[in-house]
């Protein structure tokens, strides 16, 4: 049974913020103006957490991207009133935009806020319309939206491997924010195929799951900093 | 019905349109009546090279129905590696800009910012052409000036070519991406080798002072990259120890920050030197062998920095000073590096940190400093442009702006453009209205990356020739030029000398000529994986060379559909090369710097006020960046604001100032005010003000709102007396609640 999951390592980790940028530019985030982004509704489907502990001189900063964490157990869909969201069989939760209300309930539930609501209609200038990625829709204003696994590039590396008549392999599915990071602190694949990275590195000793105590079973595996 | 490109120009009616495409233009162009989906899902990938600073990554170019719609790293280059920073990553918001310029224009009056006119190119061309060669018939082409990214390539030897067969010697070079007096240093201590490398990739512990090495230093990508190798790939996880007077970004992602007062470094720096001396810990085979004037330098630091006084210059304890020496000693190979971007750390930092690592014994070996291997001399920074275009009595008569890094010259926007008042000519070449077009009379847009033929010879962390090289992704989308196809057309008109020397009518025709010299070098290889770049590098090692392409022109397909071709082999302990002064030794204390090594004044800001300086921003250092959405939305991991700017202020010191999180204040400097919110911050150190400026917006450009302060508006800066460049804006200021 196929788990996709992801392992990020915030030892390698140097809050760059490619992952951000890359996954804007897959997904057709569309970016937020000056006071949208003032009120906190600016949409990143993964962003880099922040937390400054202490006082000067004896200051420690922690970097952690954050973005759905695709749990096994997701509060969000317990929420949701119309059916939305969902997990699909193969771990990843899914959101039917055409059946999102916008009642926000998801959004609320979501103990790591990685559901974001379109409150303004995405809008670009005539110019950057040409740029958008054919293979994932624009979402109209008033749904929820969040990461996605790039489950597009799932789609399209099963389509190829069935037409190249062999199986898919963790080579065809990378989604953009692993496949951009330079300091390649990011791992994806099967949780559940004892031959991939992410299945090996969820043991390792410095594995970790984000608020794993409220029992969402996240299936994004962080690898904390060695010392 | 399938949209062709022509089509849609024409239909879009773009050759009637107003200066730009941009909220003003747009009610003059139908808009695109294109649905999003308007591709038969033709996907095709192309090679290109993203210059969105002069690292000069490989990129793969997705594109569907012949559009860009996605940019990732070209897995081939040895400078991406298939990856890319946030810069490169927001490129195509260049690309399909709204402020991009759409053909050639002009103004007559240089302070109206809409009054742009947009001409054809022959008529261009023409009368810039003429206006140069009024200027150089008159016997003043020394009056004629140019900006220049600071790499090297083809295409510009074929600018500089241009300009010195014109006669004009005022030629500047600037990339912002390293601290600009680190060649000079190193001139002075090891001999004319030009910038050194530093070999991160093999050095078990790293002491940075200050340097920004995950800001955009050096080449952003290859050094994040080295940090996630550096921590979790290979045996031994190195350490990484920043020393800093802030909590930078940088420092966030170190094993140890040391909070260093600011000013220190140089005293941080020899008090490390003193230890090792102290304690007989430096590398004595090297300094015995291939050093001269160690016991000067011994008795020197011997006398000043002993440990009672090392925490009342730095306020660091001399513990830590003892630690962190034997940790350098010990672990090998260790590295310092002390640069700044941009600006100067200073002759006395640059100095101290050339001694330490000699007395580290790492100069020229593995895991250390790693001088060219090219010898290429450093032209002038910004620096001396501001220079002469302030000095009143130098008759500049021409400015030519060619797109590349920010035009930083340390003044205020305002001060600069009464200054450019006196030149008759201002050109830039941007294909945006960035802060160089806003200055100009005249803007022949080059094209954007994917539209042209990039060749560029970047500045390599390894040390070593890397020359990206990869054709045109697509065609031009508007009405713009290859620089080369305009320089070229320009020396048409300006006399048998100036044409022949740039007879090269496009850039496909100047690199099918000049890549036979890389063929013809008979080393290194075209981009390959990482593990083709280790074999040849060990071939070499040996004395060993094999061409993989039988001839001229298979090696042309392989060089372009590749994306370049470098030498990865790095000759370590080449003496002769190395160290090529006249006594064939790395001096510790050459004549010339003498003067120059005296330990600075301290500044201590009176009572009523804070010492401010200026932070830099990689994702938004100049305007076209500004442009990005991607980038405006994803300025700082640390403070995480975005689309403003911000000044970091210490909670005790605002605390004392009556300050809450997010107060806009204003500063009171010694050139004039400026306003900012403030963010408070444990990391940044008690009585100082850190400005994340960026440089100051251009409202008349920005189809968004405008990032940016005119930092030198309101602080100054302090020139280096050596090395005559600036070490960044700081001054004492004053501050109230706004």
């Amino acid at each position: 049974m196929t788990r996709w999951g992801m392992v990020i390592d915030l030892d390698r980790c140097t809050g760059c913020q490619a992952c951000v940028v890359a996954c804007k530019q897959e997904n057709n985030v569309p970016y937020s103006e000056p006071n949208q982004a003032d009120r906190g509704r600016r949409i990143s489907w993964i962003s880099i957490e922040c937390r400054v502990e202490g006082k000067y001189p004896d200051v420690k900063v922690r970097y952690m991207p954050i973005l759905c964490q695709h749990c096994d157990h997701p509060p969000c869909i317990e929420v949701c009133p119309t059916g939305a969201t969902y997990k699909n069989n193969q771990g990843i939760v899914a959101q039917i935009y055409p059946r999102c209300i916008g009642c926000r309930y998801c959004a609320n539930a979501c103990p790591y806020s990685v559901k974001y609501f379109n409150w303004f209609a995405p809008k670009w200038p005539p110019e950057m319309e040409r740029m958008q990625n054919p293979d994932v829709s624009v979402r109209p204003v008033g749904v929820i939206e969040k990461c996605t696994f790039c489950h597009h590039r799932l789609m399209k590396g099963s389509e190829q491997a069935r037409a190249e008549n062999r199986e898919m392999t963790a080579a065809d599915y990378t989604p953009a924010c692993v496949r951009s990071c330079p300091a390649q602190a990011m791992f994806f694949g099967d949780l559940d195929d004892s031959r991939s990275d992410v299945s090996r590195l969820a043991k390792s000793q410095r594995a970790y799951r984000f608020m794993e105590e409220l029992g969402t079973e996240p299936k994004v595996v962080y690898l904390k900093e060695e010392k | 019905m399938k949209f062709s490109r022509r089509a849609l120009l024409q239909f879009s009616g773009f050759t009637l349109a107003g200066a730009m495409l941009g909220k003003g233009a747009r009610k003059w162009i139908l808009p695109f009546e294109q649905p999003y989906y308007a591709t038969n899902g033709m996907e095709e990938w192309s090679l290109s090279v993203c210059r969105q600073c002069p690292a000069a990554c490989g990129v793969r170019v997705r594109k569907m129905d012949g559009w860009p719609v996605s940019i990732q790293g070209n897995p081939d280059c040895p400078i991406s590696r298939g990856r890319l920073c946030v810069r490169g990553l927001s490129a195509l918001q260049a690309q399909y800009s709204p402020s991009r310029v759409v053909g050639p224009l002009r103004r007559s009056n240089r302070n109206d910012s809409n009054g742009w006119e947009k001409v054809k190119w022959d008529d261009a061309i023409r009368a810039v052409s003429l206006k140069l060669k009024q200027i150089v018939d008159k016997g003043n082409a020394r009056n004629i000036a140019a900006c220049l990214e600071n790499t090297d390539g083809f295409q510009k030897q074929f600018l500089t070519r241009f300009l010195s067969q014109l006669g004009s010697t005022n030629i500047v070079e600037y990339s912002g991406l390293r601290d600009p007096g680190v060649g000079a240093i190193a001139n002075a201590m090891m001999g004319p080798a030009g910038e050194p490398a530093y070999d991160l990739k093999n050095a078990a512990y790293v002491l940075s002072v200050g340097t920004p090495l995950l800001e955009g230093w050096q080449s952003p990508t290859q050094m994040h990259r080295w940090f996630g190798e550096f921590r979790q790939g290979r045996e031994q996880r190195g350490k990484f120890v920043q020393a800093e007077d802030r909590l930078s970004p940088t420092a966030a992602k170190a094993d140890e920050w040391v909070s260093l007062r600011a000013g220190s470094e140089s005293d941080f720096l020899l008090g490390l030197a003193g230890v090792l001396v102290l304690e007989d810990l430096y590398d004595h085979n090297f300094v015995d062998q291939h050093c001269a004037g160690f016991d000067g330098f011994r008795d020197r630091i011997l006398s000043t920095y002993t440990l009672d006084r090392l925490r009342d210059y730095t306020g660091v304890p001399s513990v830590v000073f003892l630690r962190i020496a034997r940790e350098l000693a010990s672990r090998h190979p260790s590295l310092v590096v002390a640069e700044q971007m941009d600006t100067t750390v200073g002759t006395r930092t640059l100095w101290a940190a050339a001694c330490l690592n000699a007395l580290l014994g790492n100069i020229g070996k593995t895991g250390g400093v790693l001088p060219l291997q090219r010898d290429r001399e450093k032209p002038n920074g910004t620096a001396a442009l501001a220079e002469a275009l302030l000095a009143p009595d130098r008759p500049m008569e021409a400015l030519l702006l060619f797109p590349g890094p920010p035009l930083q010259l340390f003044e205020s926007r305002q001060k600069i453009q009464t200054a450019l008042e006196k030149i008759p000519l201002v050109v830039s070449f941007s294909p945006f209205l960035d802060e160089k077009s806003m200055l100009a009379d005249w803007i022949l847009p080059d094209c954007c990356p994917l539209e042209k033929w990039n060749d560029v010879i970047p500045d390599s962390p390894e040390g070593v020739p890397v020359h990206a090289i990869a054709p045109p992704a697509i065609e031009a989308i508007v009405d713009t030029k290859d620089v080369v196809e305009t320089v070229h057309l320009l020396g048409a008109q300006m006399g048998e000398a100036v044409a022949s020397a740039v007879s090269s009518e496009n850039s496909e025709q100047l690199l099918r000529t000049g890549f036979e010299q890389i063929y013809q070098a008979r080393r290194g290889q075209i981009f390959d994986t990482e593990f083709a770049g280790d074999w040849i590098a060990q071939m070499e090692a040996g004395g060993w060379w094999a061409s993989q392409q039988p001839d001229l022109s298979s090696f042309w397909e392989q060089l372009i559909r590749k994306g370049g071709w470098w030498d990865p082999y790095y000759r370590y302990e080449d003496w002769k090369r190395i160290l090529t002064l006249p006594s064939g030794r790395f001096e510790f204390l050459p004549d010339n710097l003498q003067p120059h090594l005296a330990a600075p004044k301290k500044n201590v800001p009176g009572n009523q006020s804070l010492q401010a300086r200026a932070i830099g921003i990689f994702s938004l250092d100049h305007v076209p960046l500004q442009l990005q959405p991607f980038l405006l939305e994803t300025v700082d991991p640390l403070q995480r604001k975005q689309w403003h700017s911000w000044a970091e202020i210490n909670p005790e010191t605002a605390k004392d100032w009556k300050l809450n999180d997010g107060d806009e204040i204003l500063v009171q400097g010694p050139r004039g005010s400026l306003t900012v919110s403030v963010v408070l911050y444990e990391g940044a150190q008690p009585g100082h003000l850190n400005i994340a400026a960026g440089p100051a917006g251009i409202p008349q450009a920005s189809w968004l709102t405008t990032f940016g302060i005119d930092i030198y508006s309101c602080l100054t800066t302090e020139m280096d007396p050596f090395l005559k460049i600036p070490a960044g804006a700081r001054a004492p200021v004053r501050i109230q609640k706004a």
